[in-house]
């Protein structure tokens, strides 16, 4: 029996270790080959994919398509088990958070050269270093987007606040959302707090000329800079400007917790991708999309991959991975069908094609893109390992702040302290 | 008549501790009838407007497929594990509770412990077994688990039913020449079958509301239970459809409150005392 | 003592432990061990695990504040919500031990809550609930108490998670009710014969005749306890927040093996917690001796 636990034992460690079989053929097989293609998303995104994959497998009847998908955090549980369960997807979805985790760890096939190579001349320049990590391309953003400032017209126009325009700064911000917070006698607020949220740090950062990391995956920025974000925060919480404590520690990125879908704040900083139809609707008001606000005259956004497509290294018809790929972010049948679902095409002629049908939010937010669409840096390289934790820990660590446990200075250097061990674990 | 004012005094306490009991599921129930904005932004009971379109979005399926394949899907599943887990539990519980042999408290100890680790760092390493045995994308990791009585949460409450049995029904059993799998079939099992119900009702839910292995193990949309199917109405890096996660909520709970209406009837009749005057 | 054990066969014993027996060394000894061996590795689920003796260990007490933070947060929720929970089971168990035509709908709808499980949609519930301007926060403010949302207060979020757990308490009811009705009539019938009041019958026959029931659910409900994850994950969307004031122990574990990718680490979290639940659990065991009442009389 004692043999049998540990043979059993062994072989359960040397598949957990990622040495099961499968590993890299090459894939010249004659006769159909069948490659498994794992994203995340919603229904609607579920169908539309679906659909655009039966096109692909009628256009290249030579290799058949299995796919799968959940909603964002299963999807990752799910993969990470596959891949450590030696069962990787050959196709799959990436996250610009994680795809250096996976990549560094030779998970993922290089997509510029070799056998998995995919044609990346149509895409937004800017947004192709999102997806490289050491100089191998190892994700392709099928679309893009970028920071935005979303506001409600009517309640700012009715508080008299200036309505934001190119080239505003953080005070003429403050001063505005004042304004609509006193007008509705603090019930809905200026602005969502966006203290805790490090994706706005970060392009408060830019426009300082600093950036989240180095090049060399280090922290690109002092405690001092976090105290000083945390402390501008701080005055327009302090001031009533803002959401208060317990309405912005609930954050989590999901509209059921989101103040201004809830009304109980007028404007707030987000991404403009995810904008559909039904989103006047559940917001319950148009809302309009502008730049951020800065002082530095320096905008600080820039074309950020919302989710890329990856290869498994382990893939045994990485031929045909890419070749899916391909056909999901070039072809322009397949963007018609695929439409605004992840966001708006990198691709410039699938993007022109698409944005001339649409109609309502999502038009708005391809507005928006337009007109900011020249003035957006380059997409900062994969954030470093770890980056996830240290987002995390920001948003904890505020907390902390707003909750008056804490000055903005001790806690943004009890902050750099976790950060810095968790980039270094 | 004392008794009839008991009688209403008992309907009076019963309704008012589910009234505040059941406000949240009145809340879940009432909000899948709300358009979508209103189920974010208000935390009335009652809808403001009443609309049918939330079950209406889900009968035309999730990204394809429709709800009735998720339910059968469900259904395959929890039945599978409530035949495995009724089977191969009582077996168990009965050679912990009626049997003696060597092992039997080590082994005790070990089925305990088998439940006091974290189910994700065992995650992976089931995986690669199931991996190994060709099983993933079946329904197998999820009824095999049951069939070999892994659930040591159901053994443990089978044996603590069977130990509470008078102890004259062992004795009676064995003068009357019955052998331990007679017994088994004809004095223990009968007599513990308020556990065995209780074993497949929890089995039936738990399995029907299990996401974490149906996520793992099911791979093609096609094989999808309900659980995957409503969890794709809340992707959190997408519009999320909350009226239509509302209305899929309720339509996956009306097959466990029908099963479970209908099973604890079978828990009413409870052990008749004929052990013991036989 | 009277024998009622069948002990001439023993291996009739081992034929009726096979199908168990098999699925145990099959499907939970290897994983068992094979997370024992990771706990003393460097393991990111990609790449070979990387021997590292007691490191993750000596790490976890020397430097990881935010782990004994979740031992903190747990330990007051096992402590918080098992005796709620059981006492509120057995209250509604016996309530509703009664005989009357209602009993079947009332028990279900008792059991309505629980059979949501985590659903996602509980944690849309629960802000209705718990959210400032919610039921709980305008009950309060009506007498004076203002308190605002709990589901976003450092005081108040884990109290959230231990109602949503008191809420559910619909197993150990049923459970509990299954055991009530397992007591033979006749010992109600004799008590009352003897003249002996509800509560004279509910400590002397109910109370014993159900403490291997009651028992079962202690120690069941405690080990859950210390395992509770998806209550916390569903309600603070997988982050323990506000301020890690729900960061259960399970969740910690999840955060550092999936999203951190320190499956290691999360082993040694895992095997600490084994240790834990199994020193309780042999603890709970020993008192159960005193109290816990077998009609066999053979003290097992």
């Amino acid at each position: 029996m004692r043999v049998r636990i540990i043979a059993l034992l062994v072989s359960v460690l040397a598949a957990g270790a990622g040495c099961g079989s499968g590993g890299g053929g090459t894939g010249a097989a004659a006769g159909p080959v069948t490659i498994r293609f794992t994203w995340w998303g919603n229904a609607d995104r579920a169908a539309v994919t679906e659909q655009a994959v039966k096109l692909f497998e009628q256009k290249n009847t030579g290799i058949k398509v299995e796919t799968s998908f959940a909603e964002f955090n299963a999807y990752f549980q799910k993969l990470a088990t596959q891949i450590a369960g030696g069962a990787a997807p050959d196709v799959l979805q990436m996250d610009y958070r994680y795809v250096r985790e996976y990549g560094d760890r030779g998970v993922l096939a290089d997509l510029g050269s070799g056998q998995s190579k995919v044609d990346t001349s149509g895409v937004t320049p800017q947004l192709l270093s999102g997806g490289t990590v050491d100089g191998k391309l190892l994700g392709i953003p099928p679309t893009q987007n970028t920071q935005e400032f979303t506001y409600d017209p009517a309640a700012w126009q009715q508080a008299g606040a200036a309505a934001p325009r190119d080239g505003w700064t953080w005070s003429d911000l403050k001063t505005a959302a004042g304004k609509v917070s006193k007008q509705s006698g603090g019930k809905v607020r200026g602005v969502v707090d966006f203290g805790p949220i490090e994706d706005w740090y970060e392009v408060w950062l830019r426009q300082q000329g600093k950036s989240l990391y180095t090049a060399d995956g280090k922290l690109g920025y002092t405690a001092g800079d976090v105290a000083a974000w945390w402390q501008l925060a701080s005055d327009l919480r302090t001031s009533g400007a803002s959401t208060p404590p317990e309405v912005t520690a609930k954050l989590d990125g999901s509209q059921a917790n989101d103040p201004v879908a809830k009304k109980t704040a007028s404007a707030g900083f987000g991404y403009d991708s995810g904008f559909t139809p039904k989103t006047w609707e559940i917001y319950g008001r148009t809302l309009k999309l502008a730049p951020f606000p800065s002082d530095s005259g320096k905008l600080g956004q820039y074309a950020k991959p919302a989710m890329m497509f990856s290869v498994a290294q382990h893939s045994a018809h990485k031929d045909a991975a890419a070749k899916l790929i391909n056909f999901l972010v070039n072809d322009a049948q397949a963007g018609t069908v695929l439409g605004m679902s992840r966001g708006l095409p990198a691709n410039q002629q699938v993007r022109r094609s698409v944005g001339a049908a649409l109609t309502g939010p999502p038009q708005v937010s391809y507005a928006f893109e337009q007109q900011v669409g020249p003035k957006l840096d380059q997409a900062p390289p994969p954030p470093p390992k770890g980056a996830g934790t240290v987002k995390a820990a920001f948003q904890r660590i505020y907390d902390e702040v707003m909750f008056g446990r804490s000055s903005p200075q001790q806690a943004a250097e009890r902050f750099m302290t976790e950060a810095r061990q968790a980039l270094s674990a | 008549m004392s008794r009839r004012i008991r009688r209403v005094l008992w309907h009076a306490a019963c309704l008012a501790l589910l009234a505040v009991l059941l406000y949240p599921v009145a809340w879940l129930v009432s909000a899948s009838f709300k358009p979508a904005g209103e189920i974010v932004s208000s935390l009335r009971l009652l809808p403001g407007r009443v609309v049918f379109g939330n079950y209406a979005d889900v009968f035309r399926g999730v990204g394809g497929i429709s709800v009735w394949r998720f339910l059968t899907n469900s259904l395959i599943v929890s039945a599978g594990a409530v035949l495995g887990n009724v089977v191969s539990c009582s077996l168990a519980a009965y050679a912990f509770a009626w049997l003696r042999f060597r092992l039997r408290r080590p082994l005790f100890a070990f089925l305990l412990a088998t439940i006091m680790l974290p189910v994700h760092v065992l995650l992976i390493p089931q995986y690669t077994i199931f991996q190994r045995l060709h099983m993933v994308d079946t329904f197998w990791p999820l009824i095999l688990p049951k069939v070999l009585g892994t659930d040591a949460f159901f053994v443990f409450l089978i044996v603590q039913f069977m130990r509470a049995l008078p102890s004259e029904l062992g004795d009676a059993a064995r003068i009357d020449g019955c052998g331990p799998v007679r017994a088994f079939a004809y004095v223990v099992l009968p007599l513990t079958r308020p556990a065995l119900v209780t074993t497949a009702i929890f089995t039936f839910i738990w399995s029907w509301n299990d996401f974490l292995s149906q996520l793992i193990y099911l791979n093609s949309p096609d094989k999808y239970t309900l659980p995957l199917g409503l969890r794709l109405f809340m992707d959190e890096t997408s519009q999320a459809a909350y009226g239509s996660m509302m209305a899929m909520s309720v339509l996956t709970l009306i097959p466990i409150a029908l099963f479970f209406f209908a099973f604890q009837r079978l828990l009413v009749e409870g052990v008749t005392t004929t052990g013991m005057n036989g | 003592m009277r024998k009622r054990r069948y002990g001439e066969r023993p291996g009739i014993a081992y034929l009726f432990l096979s199908p168990w027996a098999a699925g145990a060394l099959l499907l939970t000894v290897g994983p068992m061990l094979a997370s024992l061996y990771l706990s003393f590795t460097d393991y990111d689920l990609f790449t070979t695990p990387r021997w590292i003796g007691l490191d993750n260990y000596r790490r976890l007490f020397a430097d990881d504040p935010r782990f004994l933070a979740a031992i903190w947060v747990t330990v007051r929720y096992v402590v918080l919500s098992t005796p709620l929970k059981l006492a509120a089971a057995l209250a509604v168990a016996l309530l509703l031990d009664r005989a009357s035509r209602a009993q079947g709908l009332y028990r279900s709808a008792f059991y309505a809550p629980s059979l949501l499980g985590a659903s996602v949609a509980v944690a849309l519930v629960w802000r209705v609930i718990f959210d400032s301007g919610g039921v709980v926060d305008q009950s309060l403010s009506t007498v004076g108490v203002h308190t605002g949302g709990w589901v976003s207060s450092p005081r108040y979020a884990l109290l959230v998670i231990v109602a949503l757990a008191v809420w559910q308490f619909g197993a150990p009811m049923v459970i509990f009710m299954a055991g009530l009705k397992q007591i033979p009539r006749e010992l109600y019938d004799a008590s009352s014969v003897d003249g002996a009041g509800w509560w004279r019958t509910f400590r002397s026959v109910t109370l014993p005749m159900l403490s291997p029931v009651v028992f079962f659910n202690l120690v069941l409900e405690t080990i859950h306890a210390f395992q509770a994850f998806t209550g916390a994950f569903v309600v603070s969307s997988g982050r323990g927040g506000p301020g890690d004031a729900t960061l259960f122990y399970t969740l910690y574990l999840y955060q550092k093996g999936f999203t951190e990718f320190r499956m290691g680490y999360a082993s040694a979290m895992a095997w600490l917690l084994l240790l834990a639940i199994a020193l309780i659990t042999g603890l709970l065991f020993r008192s159960a001796r005193a109290w816990v009442f077998y009609s066999g009389g053979d003290a097992r």
